[in-house]
């Protein structure tokens, strides 16, 4: 995935993230589907406005005038290879679940449970070995990966060994 | 916004080279992308408006985008609350991977 970094990202505070996140499809997808798979979906985090043929995706880094100062000088983007390098969206499985039914299988993600893909494939890149990145930034983002998936729920012991 | 648009096609296969496009196009702020195509009977030359495709139109120019299938998304986070100690400036990449961890499970 490619992800890019908004235009007001890290300029009035740094506690929150804006960001466009772009994915390849391992299939073409319309975008009458893909607004009936946003219903799905938390409407805080997939905007359906942006399933549409003219609407416009900026893409330019913006301009700071003078005395303002970009927060993000080096880089605002960057491509982060997943293990799949297309995503598969089963969008008429998902249209039919219930948002009942995605809260309650979020409650019960654990770390072994195929679906905490991005969990998994970080920690494979934790260490020196060949493709390896190194420890502390597949830590860092393995754990803010985790935290994503299950919040502030208490890490059980089992899990860990 | 102007009325009117140049347009360019531009093929990509797979995310390294949608990546590489769009990390062009970072430094042309007179440049965006559509998930739209451009019908069969419009002039790729001739300035055109952003609407879709319609039976009535008077100029081809004037409603010129199919409404197709595309092979990529864009999800757009806007405003995502970061755990509380973590910095989008000073830890971006954890930033986004906690973005992409509270995404469906297919992302």
């Amino acid at each position: 995935m490619f992800w890019q970094l908004s235009g007001s990202a890290g300029v009035f505070d740094d506690g929150h993230v804006s960001a466009h996140l772009y994915y390849w499809l391992d299939k073409p997808i319309a975008n009458d589907v893909l607004k009936q798979w946003a219903k799905g979906c938390d409407r805080r985090l997939v905007d359906p406005a942006v399933f549409n043929a003219v609407q416009p995706h900026y893409t330019a880094a913006p301009l700071f005038g003078e005395g303002c100062v970009d927060p993000f000088p080096d880089s605002r983007s960057g491509l982060i290879k997943k293990a799949n390098a297309a995503v598969c969206l089963e969008v008429r499985q998902l249209a039919a679940e219930s948002k009942q039914a995605r809260a309650a299988s979020h409650n019960t993600l654990d770390l072994n449970d195929d679906r905490v893909g991005g969990f998994s494939n970080i920690l494979a890149t934790l260490g020196d070995h060949d493709g390896g990145s190194g420890f502390n930034e597949p830590l860092l983002r393995a754990v803010a990966s985790y935290v994503s998936k299950v919040g502030g729920k208490k890490l059980s012991s089992r899990k860990i060994g | 916004m102007p009325a009117y648009f140049s347009y360019e096609y531009r093929a990509v296969d797979g995310i390294e080279e949608f990546a590489s496009l769009l990390t062009e196009l970072e430094q042309d702020r007179s440049r965006f992308i559509i998930r739209g195509q451009l019908a069969d009977d419009v002039d790729a030359e001739t300035p055109m408006r952003r609407r879709l495709y319609r039976n009535d139109r008077s100029e081809p120019i004037e409603s010129p985008f199919l409404d197709v299938s595309t092979t990529w998304v864009m999800i757009d986070i806007d405003k995502l609350a970061l755990p509380r100690g973590m910095s989008v400036r000073e830890d971006t990449l954890a930033s986004v991977e906690y973005a992409i961890g509270i995404l469906p499970a297919e992302f």
